[in-house]
């Protein structure tokens, strides 16, 4: 049946039959030559494979097989079901509606800390903290921005659940639903109260790492936020050990000073505290008979609780004044200062993009710099496509950087203004209660505040509305 | 004030309860014990990655030195089986420890939260607000964000001002010259698919022109020029990758190609102005070997010229890749012929039949059966034919496809032999034995003759009606002063020039094989091939400087031209200009305003 | 009052977004692959992924294989000789099964535990061979990163997002090279 031919693998071929590729001599393979045998082919069976051969390398043709041989089938194991991604949405949307109930209605930081521990089980160890609502603020900007980018809708429901929440409950992701958030609660051993200075400079920082993390994501660069996420190392129990050393040292820092991460970082935090400002309802303390004993400011270890508006008359109310009109005008200034600055950026930024940094390579190769040429670049050489074509596509991108950047830099600037601002401006609420921005509705304040014991034991088993914030009193 | 607790703890703050400040102490050192366990296996495993492991590596090689050297296999494959045994026991390990690293953290955790959970808050001092310390803490913070700004400010300037770019910024000007490219007049699509000889013999289509030959069929090129003035330049273009091989022409369009180690690339210009049309790389062929042949300096990676039909052009480089592009620039064809054993690559120009395209593959000892002819089709590039093996040690010369008058005979040379074949079949016509050492002057037909001629051995005249060896009967003379070592003959249909990197031109009578004359210059190399125009021989030198000979029985110098660039390729002519490329120039050189 | 305003401006604001962002959404989840045509055997899929070993290994697709006595895929380049002795084989690991089959046929089937997708057998294959050994994301391993960490170092470029419901970029017979 089979006739072992000692065939030559580039056998003449007249026109009619088209030409299979040539065996690569390579001259480290010198001993194909001594292996004829594999290519034994029979003319039949030659016949059998040229209209296969005729579009792919097949250099060595398959054997015509015995009957009795059952060729193994490739095995592809499936992704993870579909219908467990639901699952994970149903589980966020039930852990939120929880954590809201616990944070504003039950009062509970017990409750909190069971749930808390259930989503560090759930969503950080058995999702292995993908995806993630910190993370899918990328996914939306390159879905608003990339039209080639098609987003799951599960991926989606994890950007915007949380949001609507905070509209209504304030930070109750944060509370006990995050992942992140919750690692780093169950961390804080022994708090270290940060200065407000601190805070208030390093609060730019979320802004900026967000701006930064939509900037990436929306030119399709790079997802930053994913890529420089610290526990998710922890949460897979694997990768690179840079990252869980990260991970592990914003752990240890963790135990002192309160969820570092959350604080001074997280894009989708700071996100959620915008909104949650102007939230239906937040978690308060009983403003109405606030004994104003500051047991609330020392027991929350992230700095959230904000100190009442002084009743006697500001003695220089004027100048506070004249303060805040100069840095409203300064604020205008710092955009287009940032926006100066962001445009500046969008050279190094785009190296961010494979696409750009691959046309640097090439281009810096050209040029005849020194080093050697990357696998990357290598890799392009080989495809055949011409530089110009790459050039272009990289210019093209880099132009994107160009208004991106801008903007990035812009709203770095009124970022910094507007901070300015906020921590010149007096606070009109006559009580100590929690900062509906930075308050992550852990609960802490509930079980140290001496009128909310009381008041929590009374409204026990009744559910009573929450607590509407005094403000503007 | 009094603070009230409604659940008064009997822990004082100072002191935590004993159990779980033990239990918390034990899983503490528990875990930092595993944590430096888990350190020193990942510091451990590099040694010991089977990827990367230099120890299994060396006893490798010496084994592939010593095959026979059972103790040494034997070494081998412990070491092999050592190697993946500590890797998987890693891996166990890696994931174990995880494991225990999260249940000690959990339980040192659970141990310390419990403690101090719901414990009785220490009393601090009441921080008494008033204006002035709210304004104070105010302007601390404003100074604070204020350095942030400035921080983040400083490291925007510094990340701009370190960072350069090495792209095009002209980028507009590449796509303008895109849009100029399609601007220049597209020559008519050809419906047929080769063209006819009238059309060969006006155009340029390979190196030295219709049938190798290099002669023009105009008379009217300029005698003179001077790149430095400007005289006589029609246009300059830079080109991209420096190489020997020469230019060729069709219609409007002029074609070449270059080469580094890395990438390979052909060029197409408009003949009249200039401007590249086009540039292209090659590369994603399969069979490719990645590692770049070694090559001489003079001939480079891309020593071989292009050909054109008018429909396609097609380049062969040193790493025998062979590609064909349609006039657009689109590749229309790629192939591979295999890793080339030959020192210096692969260096035969291509020559053309009908639809073919004809390809002297000249390589390894002559006795180990790897030289061929190969025939492409020229639109798919599949083989159409192969010649039997050639007993040739290799090749640097270009094959040539002559008309005889009788029939067509297609002209190979190389070490030791002539051989003609059927340009149709493939089938061998005749042989001589007429060349030895590394051949690299390509054969002429003229004057009812093919001549072939390489230093060290002899120009033999030979006529091209015989069958079988004609080494005896056939060479109708031969003759051994001033053999060229890599420029080809020229026959004017009554003479025979030579010239070498000596320096020294000879010149014989075409039919009898007597010595008419000998020039030897000074200074002078030559490697480029001659041209002849009309009565005019143009032989340039390896400097630069362009002899205009008169043909004819005695030297006679008509001048001297300069083009101020090193030159190794030969020259194209198109009517009342030619082509040639410099060291990194191309050159139209033709009668400014007339 | 000023409250509810930003509030319901807030919401009008999330509300444009979720009908951009409906727009541009899909039922299907996403899983990353990398494209075999396009990879270039570099060896990053080995050391870049998150997990370890990686997720991505190599397969095989049997009816490309040339069942090739001398598998340039399974053998050093220079084999000492043709038997499945550790000085012979390419694969750092010995994940690759040889099984003979009629003379001078080999059926060769990777030990997919054993792969750390090093791609050394991949490239011997493609090289040299018909290239039926390739790289792919194994689905029962990856942990689906939103962005992939092998993605990012791909110096090809190879990777792609595919719908999780046909998670594999095969290579067959058929292919335009």
């Amino acid at each position: 049946m089979r006739a072992k031919g000692s065939s030559k693998l580039q056998t003449p071929n007249f026109r009619a039959t088209p030409d299979p590729k040539p065996l690569m001599e390579g001259s480290r393979f010198w001993k194909l030559k001594l292996f004829h045998c594999f290519a034994g082919v029979a003319a039949g069976l030659a016949l059998l494979a040229l209209p296969l051969a005729a579009h792919g390398v097949e250099r060595f043709p398959p054997p015509e097989f015995d009957p009795g041989y059952k060729m193994p089938a490739t095995t592809v194991p499936a992704a993870r079901a579909e219908l467990l991604s639901y699952v994970d949405v149903a589980v966020l949307v039930a852990a939120l509606a929880l954590a809201s109930y616990l944070a504003l209605m039950k009062r509970s930081r017990d409750g909190l800390l069971a749930l808390s521990v259930f989503s560090l089980l759930y969503f950080g160890f058995y999702q292995k903290g993908c995806v993630c609502a910190i993370g899918s603020v990328q996914d939306a900007a390159l879905a608003v921005f990339n039209s080639g980018y098609v987003v799951p809708l599960t991926t989606l429901a994890f950007f915007l659940l949380p949001l609507v929440f905070a509209a209504f409950f304030g930070r109750t992701f944060c509370a006990a639903v995050c992942p992140m958030g919750a690692i780093q609660d169950l961390a804080l051993l022994k708090p270290v109260k940060t200065p407000s200075w601190l805070d208030s400079a390093l609060g730019v920082l979320p802004f900026v790492y967000l701006g930064a993390g939509i900037l990436f994501a929306a030119t399709g660069s790079a997802f930053i936020i994913c890529e420089y996420d610290p526990f998710v190392a922890l949460f897979r129990r694997s990768g690179s050990y840079g990252m869980i050393a990260l991970g592990a040292a914003f752990l240890i820092v963790g135990i002192f000073i309160g969820r570092p991460y959350c604080r001074f970082l997280c894009p989708y935090g700071a996100l959620l505290g915008l909104v949650s400002r102007f939230a239906k309802w937040n978690v308060t303390l009983s403003p109405m008979d606030c004994l104003h004993c500051q047991i609330c400011d020392t027991a929350c270890p992230y700095g959230a609780i904000a100190d009442p508006m002084l009743k006697d008359p500001h003695p220089n109310p004027h100048r506070r004044t004249r303060r805040l009109i100069a840095l409203a005008a300064l604020l205008p200034l710092l955009v287009v200062l940032g926006g100066w600055f962001g445009g500046r950026l969008s050279v190094p930024f785009s190296r961010m993009h494979a696409t750009v940094s691959l046309a640097e390579q090439i281009a810096a190769e050209d040029a005849g710099k020194p080093g050697e040429p990357t696998d990357a670049s290598k890799a392009f050489r080989q495809t055949g496509r011409p530089v110009e074509e790459l050039y272009a596509e990289a210019l093209r991108v880099r132009g994107g950087f160009a208004i991106g950047s801008r903007w990035f830099g812009a709203f770095v600037g009124l970022v910094i203004g507007a901070t300015l601002i906020s921590v010149s401006a007096p606070r009109k609420q006559s009580v100590y209660d929690p900062d509906p921005a930075d308050c992550v509705s852990c609960g802490r304040c509930y079980i140290h505040c001496p009128k909310e014991i009381v008041r929590v034991k009374r409204i026990a088993g009744k559910n009573v509305i929450p607590l509407t914030p005094v403000r503007g009193g | 004030m009094q603070s009230v607790t409604s659940k008064p703890t009997s822990t004082a703050a100072a002191g935590w309860p004993q159990a779980q400040v033990r239990a918390a102490a034990v899983a503490g050192v528990f875990c930092a014990v595993i944590a430096a366990l888990m350190l020193v296996n990942h510091l451990q495993s590099r040694a010991f990655d089977p990827l990367t492991s230099p120890e299994l590596k060396r006893l490798k090689v010496s084994l592939l030195q010593n095959p026979s050297d059972e103790a040494l296999k034997k070494q081998v494959r412990a070491a092999d089986f050592d190697l993946r045994r500590k890797y998987s026991r890693h891996l166990l390990l890696t994931e174990r420890g995880g494991w225990l690293l999260i249940a000690g953290a959990a339980v040192f955790l659970f141990a310390i939260q419990s403690a101090i959970y719901r414990r009785k808050l220490p009393k601090t001092q009441k921080v008494e607000h008033t204006h002035e310390t709210k304004d104070h803490a105010a302007a601390t913070a404003r100074l604070a964000v204020a350095m942030a700004g400035v921080v983040l400010g400083g490291a925007a300037w510094a990340l701009a001002a370190y960072s350069t770019s090495h792209l095009p910024t002209r980028a507009a000007k590449t796509a303008a010259a895109a849009e100029t490219a399609a601007a220049v007049p597209e020559p008519a699509a050809p419906t047929t698919p080769f063209p006819t000889a009238e059309e060969l013999k006006k155009n340029w289509p390979r190196f030295r022109g219709p049938g190798g030959a290099g002669i023009s069929a105009f008379a009217n090129e300029p005698t003179t020029w001077n790149a430095k003035t400007g005289e006589n330049i029609l246009w300059k273009a830079p080109v991209p990758i420096i190489g020997p091989n020469s230019p060729v022409l069709w219609g409007n369009r002029v074609f070449l190609c270059g080469a580094t180690e890395k990438k390979r690339e052909v060029y197409c210009y408009d003949a009249a102005t200039g401007q590249m049309l086009w540039q292209k790389a090659v590369g994603d062929i399969p069979g490719t070997d990645p590692e770049a042949p070694t090559v001489m300096d003079d001939g480079g990676f891309a020593p071989s010229t292009v050909a054109t039909d008018g429909r396609r052009v097609y380049a062969i480089f040193a790493n025998a890749d062979v590609v064909a592009f349609d006039y657009k620039g689109n590749r229309v064809w790629a192939r591979n012929l295999g890793k080339f054993e030959d020192g210096y690559g692969h260096a035969c120009s291509l020559e053309q039949y009908h639809d073919r395209l004809l390809l002297q593959l000249d390589q390894g000892t002559g006795k180990d059966g790897k030289s061929k002819i190969v025939a492409l089709d020229t639109a798919t590039g599949n083989t159409v034919w192969e010649s039997a093996p050639r007993p040739i040690s290799g090749s640097w010369a270009s094959p040539i496809l002559i008309n005889t008058g009788q029939r067509e005979l297609f002209v190979t040379v190389g070490k030791p032999l002539v051989i003609a074949y059927d340009p149709a079949t493939g089938k061998e016509l005749w042989r001589a034995e007429t060349l030895s050492g590394e051949v690299t002057p390509s054969p002429i037909f003229g004057a009812g003759f093919v001549f072939t001629a390489m230093e060290g051995e002899k120009l033999a005249a030979i006529k091209p009606d015989g069958s079988g060896d004609v080494t005896k009967t056939h060479v109708a003379w031969s003759a051994e002063d001033g053999l060229p070592d890599i420029s080809s003959p020229l026959c004017d249909g009554k003479r025979v020039y030579l010239a070498t990197s000596g320096g020294t031109i000879t010149c014989y009578d075409a039919a009898k094989g007597k010595k008419l004359w000998e020039k030897e210059l000074d200074n002078v190399s030559f490697k480029s091939s001659a041209g002849l125009a009309g009565d005019k021989v143009y032989l340039f030198s390896d400097k630069g400087t362009c002899l205009i000979l008169q043909a004819g029985d005695t030297y006679k110098e008509l001048g001297r031209a300069e083009l101020g660039e090193e030159v190794l390729a030969s020259p194209a002519f198109a009517d009342g200009c030619l082509y040639i490329r410099g060291k990194k120039t191309l050159f139209c050189i033709g009668n400014k305003a007339k | 009052m000023l409250n509810g305003a930003m509030r319901g401006a807030f919401l009008f604001l999330l509300g444009a977004a979720t009908t951009v962002l409906f727009r541009r959404s899909q039922a299907k989840r996403t899983v990353w692959q990398l494209d075999p045509y396009k990879c270039v055997q570099c060896n990053r899929c080995a050391t870049e992924c998150v997990l370890k070993p990686s997720a991505v290994k190599c397969v095989q697709v049997y009816p490309m294989c040339g069942y090739c006595k001398l598998c340039t895929g399974y053998f050093e380049p220079e084999p000492v000789s043709l038997d499945t002795g550790a000085e012979n084989q390419l694969c750092p690991t010995g994940a690759i099964k040889r099984r003979a089959l009629e003379d001078p046929y080999y059926e060769y089937t990777i030990d997919e535990p054993r792969c750390i997708g090093c791609a050394k057998c991949v490239k011997g294959c493609v090289l040299f061979g018909n290239g039926s050994f390739f790289l792919q994301v194994r689905h029962d391993r990856c942990v689906n990163c939103d962005e992939c960490a092998i993605a990012i170092a791909c110096p090809a470029q190879a990777f792609q997002r595919v719908p999780a419901d046909k998670p594999y970029l095969m290579k067959d017979r058929e292919h335009q090279a």
